[in-house]
């Protein structure tokens, strides 16, 4: 030991390393803006998680839960939040080819590069928590039998949690990574995020929809073989900290320290210069592998040139297809929206609150429809995240061809989207509503819905203002997305306003599919100007 | 200085290094050339310390790489050819890392890095996030991190990759004032004439084995050829370009045949 650390640590080196992670880890990179200090993106994952965990501990309040359920509750929900959030950056944040390419030259020991990412990525962790578990804490002070020791224990049994959390995932990724390429493993990872998406959604739908209805052998004492869930054990440290001990809950709460022990010294080992190397070497090869694949589609099918007319518009529908098909971040977030959609609309049927209006003892009476929300959202979320596809690289082509309306790409695009999202997509709802409400209602609630999704995806172009040319996905930033959702809920409500004179009458209906239809025509239309502007001006 | 010694590497069945013995003065610019595949990026990424060799052995300034790592990668400075940089940070910032990591002192530090950027045209720009950098004004970042303290070996890989004439003429003075004072520099690139003008001796890889090595006038009278260009086709079996460009024009010029 030197001064306190560890003599193979250069103390010099791993202020220096620490303050450089730490930056790529929270400074945005959307801006060039220099800031002396590090800046933390530190609002929006507050916000974010901040809106979900004020959600879940509403709901726990409302439903009286007992503070060991609630604990369990914040606990479960920081887990799998951290688990995802670190799986979902972990090639961003944790390994990168640019350390092996910036620092694996330079003479910095193992020691002192383990311990500097060590660190950024346990601070990382806890800022994670902290946005996470913050606002489930102090709502933990509305919990009978509970005050502030029971609150900041809570706290910090989430960041204990989180840390057992986000450092299993690094063994897991690490270990995978070395027995299944990186192409197969972050397919799985996407798949892994569509069903949890779901899982979630489906979830908060049935139990605001039905109550706590799962919950009620959990509100008075913990039972013993809820002791058997990971959350459960740092729950246990709640309850251990308020004073209520017992054997089983002695045992939970050692089997929490062991854990998070036994994962972070597991994980901390994966953290080496050789193991950065090692990775990213991997990383590579399974990105060429994916480059590589034989898949060529050259032309627009014969039959889709009859709508699709003219190249510019060919062009953006081919590589739009192309997109959905091969994109993996593009796949995740049109998978699990479109998973949404339906699931809504089966839950909707579930619960009779899809009757058909047209039928005379029915009528419409309004109110805010998920299946409208959705064909807002998942429209402008989908044009959102083709800025972010690598196939955007070579968009600078557009600026450069000799093309008389390059703005027309983005008719190709809305194309291509059409054929290959939203008809599938919305076949799928024609069925179900077919079977639920009738035909005649089925096909003008669908007809109206796609004419909306259509608008929508023509009015992204709007707010998305880097297109045709890709933007580089920032690690953590979710500002835009979020931006779309408070977008999407306004835009919704007008037509829960609505509904009731669209739904007044088939002919009502039919009026009101022309009107959107032509509305979203002249949308594109001035979309397509704008990105002539944009491309010229390129 | 820089010394190889039956060096060997590996992937798969693939030789990507094999058997290549060179050495290399102090004072000596020594390019390295080959065609895409032949093994240079993989002898440089071994000499810089980043890949282990499976044979072989290589010394840096009388230091073997395997066994003092360390301490030869305090005397190396690298340019790789993924000219790659922590885009969320400033030059100043960036420079100071690698500076830091050299333990060199803050003023020093301070000193070369303002030195550099007077030299390289980026004052104006270090307090700017490299986010918005053109690959050219990262790949002068990159070339000042490699240069900032001062090693006695230089590696380079295609280093002129994207910057603009003031600043290529700047550096080749530069590398060619650097060799004058006793550096060692190590040259990968696939721009024969800059080689040809720069490098006072050439080596040629060709699928992971040395195919030729001596000064250009030397491997122009060996080959009969007049110039890098012919030596490297004669030698690298690159086939008859001529032919292949009639073939190729030919056949584009017959399709905008009406």
């Amino acid at each position: 030991m030197k001064n306190g650390w560890p003599a193979s640590i250069d103390r010099y080196q791993f202020n220096a390393l620490l303050r450089v992670y730490l930056a790529t880890a929270f400074r945005s990179k959307s801006s060039s803006k220099a800031k002396r200090h590090l800046v933390p993106k530190t609002f929006l994952p507050f916000i974010i998680y901040g809106w979900f965990g004020f959600f879940i501990t509403a709901m726990m309040v409302s439903r009286g839960a007992s503070n060991g359920v609630y604990a369990f509750s914040a606990i479960a929900y920081t887990m799998v939040m951290v688990f995802f959030a670190v799986l979902h950056e972990f090639d961003t944040i944790l390994i990168t080819s640019e350390d092996a390419d910036i620092i694996g030259h330079r003479p910095v020991n193992e020691a002192t590069y383990s311990a500097a990412k060590l660190c950024s990525f346990t601070i990382y962790i806890l800022f994670l928590c902290l946005s996470l578990a913050l606002i489930p804490s102090a709502g933990a002070l509305l919990i009978a039998d509970t005050g502030w020791i029971y609150a900041c224990a809570l706290l910090a049994a989430a960041a204990v949690a989180g840390l057992a959390s986000g450092y299993l995932v690094v063994i897991v990724y690490t270990e995978l990574l070395t027995r299944i390429s990186g192409k197969t493993l972050k397919d799985g990872i996407t798949y892994l995020q569509i069903i949890f998406t779901l899982g979630l959604f489906v979830g908060i739908q049935l139990i605001s929809g039905t109550g706590t209805a799962a919950l009620p052998s959990l509100s008075h004492t913990v039972k013993i073989w809820a002791l058997a869930m990971p959350p459960a054990w740092y729950a246990s440290l709640t309850l251990l900290a308020r004073g209520s001990g017992s054997p089983a809950l002695w045992s939970a709460g050692a089997a929490a320290v062991v854990t998070t022990l036994l994962l972070v010294a597991g994980g901390a080992s994966r953290f080496s210069m050789a193991g950065a190397m090692k990775m990213a070497l991997l990383l590579r090869r399974s990105d060429m592998a994916h480059v590589t694949e034989n898949s060529v589609e050259m032309s627009v099918p014969r039959f889709g040139r009859l709508f699709i007319s003219g190249p510019e518009a060919q062009a953006g529908y081919l590589l739009t297809a192309k997109m959905v098909r091969r994109d993996r971040s593009i796949r995740a977030g049109v998978f699990s929206m479109c998973g949404i959609l339906i699931a809504t609309c089966i839950l909707e049927f579930v619960k009779g609150g899809a009757a058909n209006p047209f039928e005379a003892t029915v009528g419409e009476t309004g109110g805010f429809s998920y299946v409208a929300f959705f064909s807002i959202f998942i429209a402008l979320s989908i044009i959102n995240l083709v800025q972010y596809s690598i196939d955007w690289k070579g968009g600078w082509v557009f600026s450069i061809v000799p093309a008389e309306h390059p703005g027309r790409i983005y008719r190709g695009v809305i194309s291509a989207l059409a054929v290959r999202v939203f008809l599938p997509l919305y076949g799928g709802v024609f069925i179900l509503y077919s079977v639920y409400t009738g035909v005649v209602y089925a096909f003008f609630n669908v007809l109206i819905t796609v004419m909306m999704t259509l608008f929508s995806a023509a009015a992204g172009l709007f707010i998305v203002r880097n297109f045709p040319f890709s933007r580089q996905r920032v690690p953590g930033q979710r500002s835009r997305s979020f931006f779309i959702l408070l977008l999407a809920v306004p835009l919704s409500a007008v037509f829960a306003v609505a509904r009731p004179l669209i739904f007044k009458s088939i002919a009502h209906s039919a009026a009101a599919a022309l009107l959107i239809g032509l509305g979203a025509y002249s949308v594109l239309r001035a979309a397509e100007n704008l990105l002539d502007t944009r491309l010229r001006r390129s | 200085m820089l010394k190889l010694n039956s060096l060997q590497k590996t992937f798969g069945t693939v030789k990507a290094v094999d058997n290549v013995s060179l050495h290399v003065p102090a004072g000596q610019i020594c390019g390295y050339l080959g065609p895409n595949g032949a093994g240079k990026t993989t002898t440089v990424n071994i000499l810089t310390t980043l890949l282990k060799p499976d044979g072989g052995s290589a010394e840096i300034d009388g230091l073997d790489i395997t066994r003092k790592t360390l301490e030869v990668k305090r005397r190396i400075g690298y340019v790789p050819e993924s000219g790659s940089v922590y885009t969320s940070l400033t030059p100043v910032e960036f420079l100071s890392l690698t500076g830091s990591l050299y333990n060199m002192q803050d003023s020093l530090l301070k000193e070369r890095i303002y030195e550099f950027a007077k030299f390289f045209g980026f004052e104006e720009q270090l307090n700017t996030r490299m986010v918005s950098f053109s690959k050219g004004e990262k790949q002068r970042i990159v070339i000042t991190s490699a240069l900032l303290h001062n090693p006695a070996v230089l590696f380079l890989d295609e280093p002129l990759s994207g910057l603009d004439a003031t600043t290529v003429l700047k550096f080749k003075e530069l590398l060619r004032d650097m060799a004058d004072r006793g550096k060692t520099i190590f040259y990968c690139s696939h721009i024969l004439e800059v080689v040809e003008k720069l490098c006072d001796r050439v080596v040629i890889l060709n699928k992971g084995r040395i195919v030729a090595d001596g000064s250009v006038s030397n491997l122009e009278a060996m080959t009969k050829q007049s110039s890098l260009e012919g030596i490297f086709r004669e030698i690298t079996g690159t086939g008859d370009v001529d032919a292949a460009v009639a073939a190729l024009s030919d056949s584009i010029a017959g399709r905008e045949k009406p």
